[in-house]
């Protein structure tokens, strides 16, 4: 029992690289978030053209905040978000509350369903339903139109109405769904059998106990959905944009394409957009931050809600949702891609065709496409994997002066549409002189691609890293491992299922993600994604189909194949 | 007293945020004994455990183990926990869900480079002596919590520290396996003769399995010595209070005797004088108000009805009877006391209502300024 130890001063080495990860956390979190956001400020001011000398004025923003198209897409923004948000609110009420707390049949697959519309890019999903709902030749029009009583096709895609229905059918109940579920599942199950026995139905009880038990989970989605929807844009700008209906997103996205794009008025309505986000966003971390702890379920197993006679129907009412979100796109996508004319079934020579496929697969730039996206999503998806662990681990577990304000900081990615973060890269790829070789190359939109994601990524990094207890790497030093060592048998081992979750994430992210690109890739860096976008909007919706199944099923065979493996991806620990 | 294992000397451990955790804090650990740390949570046992692993850096101080400075605060000094060879059992076990029952017990030996096989060897030696001798390939999250907790143990013990620190280490377990597992570290200390420094909250396990106790609160020492002294001599009526159950009688001194006893006439009780002895008696004067504290197994329960009144006994009557098994324990109110919690022999039951006489005997009565 030798004591084998010597007299050694202050574990200098274990200091040293402490405060070079936590100098590299604050200089990453400064340029990545504080950077850009002063770069769009500056540039809300500049009134000349981006590759001129600069002048400053106020021009973009009288421009953004009193000219009448960019009133009306404020107006439009928030009308469209209350609406799908007050619709799909208690559809996923219901729906988790059936998958959660009932005896509803299959709960775990059914909320499969949801779990995959998560994954599911919003582009070609809503081409897809264009096939079904155009005015002139969707399926559904047209077999509406058949019957007696109409006289046209009732339904018109390329409307409000249009845009909430694509809202309620990708992300937006889907996510509700998905976060709204486990804590229905952990719900403490004699709250309601008390008010059972008090004499309350089981509508009764819902209402008047378990959704009021849930109220704080309740709000803090609603305000997270709130600031999806302002992010909105891809929906807008296919649906939109051939009847001139605009939301904040898709004027930001038009204003740049105009001849001349004119960035200074993009500019200053995302800066002013910006500002209206920091209270929800300061709220959202505050309902969040102060729950986290309160979390951990208790061992006991709650007893399902009995639904009777109810059982089946409400199993057919959510098999149906479920399947309108994801085999209904995926379905009529790829029969969509294999007709003449897409949607127009009345061609002399034959509907169907494989010849879009073979001029697509033919074409040679197509190769590069694929290249890029795999590239992208490869690169943005490990990058941003890694980088947030580190950023979350030297969050938690280690005090310095500016901590809390950089924790904070990881929370303002939440408040800013991507368009937004897009616009303030092309800024910062344009003035930043060092950055210049960058501009255009698939390394720029790698290096963009996961800063959307940044605040659900460090959040769930962070949980994770709560979650394994000190006492796992001090029992380890104890035992006589250096910190590096603790690191890399220790700690990375433990954190990987949750690295896979948010490379999958992340993946999924980059891949599905058309606007980013849109602003900053150069046509040889260009990802599938964005060249389905153009060929949406160019209206060559043969091969914009082809591409957008490609997407598609890349990253719900990215997400399936994590699943398959064993990672639970999920976002629940984003309450 | 055999030697000392560890010194702590004047060490001070305050939090950022300004919890002072520990003040001034000086102890000598006798090698070879299981030496209990114990007080209420927040007393700063946990934080000197890890300030004896290396897990904190105290403000100042000095730490040796025999006579090797390991901390010392003024010579910046500091050696880091991974090279001062303790063993250390943590409160959540701390057992590594990625590994198996193996690869846990064996990670120390793997990081001090010992060869395969030998890990191997001294790997299954290490799990015989905590009882869970062929388990070495169950993975970890299949272990239940007194598995783990022994896991945790061998990993402790598996590379022969110098010292074994033990952090609350029964805290999780039921109360039947807490039990056994006392008696498991007992007896596996007696075979190896490591010194164990051992941090509970629980006075009956402190009592019970140390050869020297350190009582602690709000940062400060409050009195080390043998299990026995400190339950028979408390230094203060925190310490008195802490470790075992106490009746608290008030009375008045009637006199100051030459035996150093002071005679106290009880409250509510005029014939009743107790003669008791005080940790430091010169400060009582006659008619002064003070305090007699008495152990409960110290009081004898007489059942009262159809009896005179007995010598130097204290009559009450029984508000509640709580049947514990192997005694019964009385409520018994008694005139200008608080109500008194006394112990009953199993045979003998008294009603509720009742009337009894409460007797104490013995040479363990103290008294202690109101």
């Amino acid at each position: 029992m030798a004591l084998g130890v010597a007299r050694i001063a202050a574990p200098r080495f274990r200091l040293e690289a402490r405060s070079a990860l936590i100098l590299a956390t604050v200089g990453l979190l400064s340029f990545v978030i504080v950077y850009p956001i002063l770069i769009l400020i500056i540039n809300s001011f500049v009134i000349t053209r981006p590759w001129e000398p600069p002048q400053y004025g106020l021009n973009a923003w009288r421009f953004a905040l009193l000219d009448q198209s960019m009133l009306a897409a404020m107006w439009n923004t928030v009308q469209l978000a209350a609406v799908h948000q007050a619709i799909s609110l208690p559809i996923a009420i219901l729906i988790a509350w059936l998958i959660g707390r009932t005896n509803l049949p299959f709960a775990r697959g059914v909320e499969f369903f949801f779990w995959l519309t998560f994954f599911m890019p919003a582009i070609p999903t809503v081409q897809a339903w264009i096939l079904l709902l155009d005015p002139n030749y969707g399926i559904i029009n047209r077999l509406l139109a058949g019957l007696p009583f109409f006289e046209s096709g009732p339904f018109n895609i390329f409307s409000f109405w249009g845009m909430v229905w694509m809202h309620l059918v990708t992300s937006t109940v889907a996510i509700k769904v998905m976060l709204f579920a486990p804590a229905f599942r952990n719900l403490d199950a004699t709250t309601e059998e008390a008010s059972t026995v008090s004499g309350a139905s089981v509508l009764q009880t819902l209402r008047r106990v378990t959704v009021p038990l849930l109220t704080p989970t309740l709000v803090t989605v609603m305000v997270l959905a709130l600031v999806r929807a302002f992010q909105a844009v891809e929906i807008e700008l296919v649906l939109g944009l051939p009847i001139n209906f605009f939301v904040f997103g898709s004027k930001i996205y038009d204003l740049t394409r105009l001849a001349p794009p004119d960035y200074g008025a993009a500019t200053a309505m995302g800066t002013y957009v910006m500002l209206l986000m920091v209270p929800l966003i300061v709220l959202h971390r505050h309902l969040t931050s102060r729950r986290s702890f309160t979390t951990v379920t208790s061992a006991f197993k709650p007893q399902p809600v009995n639904l009777g006679a109810w059982r089946w129907p409400a199993f057919a009412f959510i098999s149906l949702t479920g399947v309108t979100m994801t085999v209904v796109p995926v379905v009529f996508l790829l029969m969509g891609s294999f007709m003449k004319i897409y949607g127009v079934f009345d061609v002399p020579s034959g509907v169907w065709t494989t010849e879009h496929w073979r001029a697509v697969l033919g074409d040679r730039s197509f190769t590069g496409l694929v290249q890029n996206t795999l590239y992208l999503a490869l690169g943005g998806a490990t990058l941003t994997a890694v980088l947030y662990t580190v950023v979350a681990y030297v969050l938690v577990r280690w005090r310095f002066t500016l901590r809390s304000p950089m924790d904070a900081l990881t929370w303002v990615p939440a408040a800013l549409p991507g368009i937004l973060i897009a616009l303030a890269w092309f800024w910062i790829f344009l003035r930043t002189p060092v950055l210049a070789p960058l501009t255009g190359s698939i390394w720029a939109l790698i290096l963009v691609s996961g800063l959307s994601g940044m605040t659900l990524a460090v959040q769930l990094m962070k949980s994770s890293i709560m979650q394994l207890g000190t006492e796992l790497e001090e029992s380890a030093i104890v035992a006589g491992g250096n910190w590096i060592t603790t690191m890399r048998t220790i700690v990375v081992p433990l954190l990987a299922p949750t690295m896979v979750v948010l490379w999958v994430i992340n993946f999924v992210g980059a891949a599905g993600n058309a606007i980013m690109p849109a602003l900053l890739a150069s046509p040889a860096s260009k990802p599938l994604a964005l060249r389905q976008l153009e060929y949406v909007l160019a209206g060559d919706l043969e091969r914009s189909s082809i591409v957008g199944i490609m997407v598609l099923l890349l990253n719900v065979g990215v997400a399936v194949m994590a699943r398959t493996l064993g990672f639970r991806v999920g976002l629940s620990r984003m309450l | 007293m055999a030697s000392s294992m560890v010194h702590v000397e004047h060490v001070t451990k305050t939090y950022p945020g300004g919890t002072q955790a520990v003040r001034d804090l000086s102890l000598e650990i006798p090698e070879g004994e299981i030496f209990t740390l114990v007080g209420p949570s927040g007393c700063g046992k946990t934080t000197t455990l890890r300030l004896i692993a290396g897990l904190e850096e105290p403000d100042a101080g000095v730490i040796s183990f025999r006579d090797r400075r390991i901390v010392d605060i003024a010579q910046r000094i500091f050696v880091r926990a991974n090279v001062r060879n303790v063993g250390m059992v943590f409160q959540s076990y701390a057992i590594w869900p990625h590994m198996t029952v193996e690869e846990n017990v064996g990670y120390p030996l793997k990081l001090r480079g010992v060869s395969r096989g030998r890990i191997r060897e001294q790997v299954a030696a290490t799990l015989q002596l905590v009882g869970m001798a062929g388990m070495e390939k169950r993975p970890a999250p299949l272990l239940s919590g007194g598995q783990q907790q022994r896991v945790a143990l061998a990993r402790a013990l598996v590379y022969e520290p110098d010292l074994l620190l033990l952090d609350e280490p029964f805290s999780n377990l039921d109360a039947k396996l807490r039990d056994q597992m006392r008696v498991e570290v007992k007896l596996l200390q007696h075979r190896l003769g490591i010194t164990v420094v051992f941090v509970t909250h629980d006075q009956v396990e402190a009592l019970s399995l140390s050869d020297h106790i350190a009582v602690m609160n709000l940062g400060e020492l409050q009195q080390v010595g043998k299990p026995e002294l400190l339950y028979q001599h408390p230094a203060n009526p925190f310490v008195r209070d802490f470790l075992g159950k106490t009746i608290l009688l008030r009375g008045l001194v009637s006199a100051r005797g030459a035996d150093g006893q002071v005679a106290v006439g009880v409250r509510g009780a005029d014939d009743c004088v107790l003669f008791a002895r005080g940790y430091d008696i010169r400060g009582f004067t006659p008619g002064q108000e003070v305090n007699v504290a008495i152990r409960p197994e110290d009081v004898e329960l007489v059942a009262g009805e159809g009896i005179g009144t007995p010598t130097s006994a204290i009559g009450g009557t029984v508000e509640a009877r709580l049947f514990m098994g192997e005694r019964t324990e009385y409520r018994v109110a008694v005139p200008d006391q608080e109500p008194l919690l006394v112990y009953g022999r199993r045979e003998q039951m008294v009603d509720e209502g009742g009337q009894v006489w409460l007797r104490p005997h013995g040479q363990n009565i103290a008294v202690w300024p109101a």
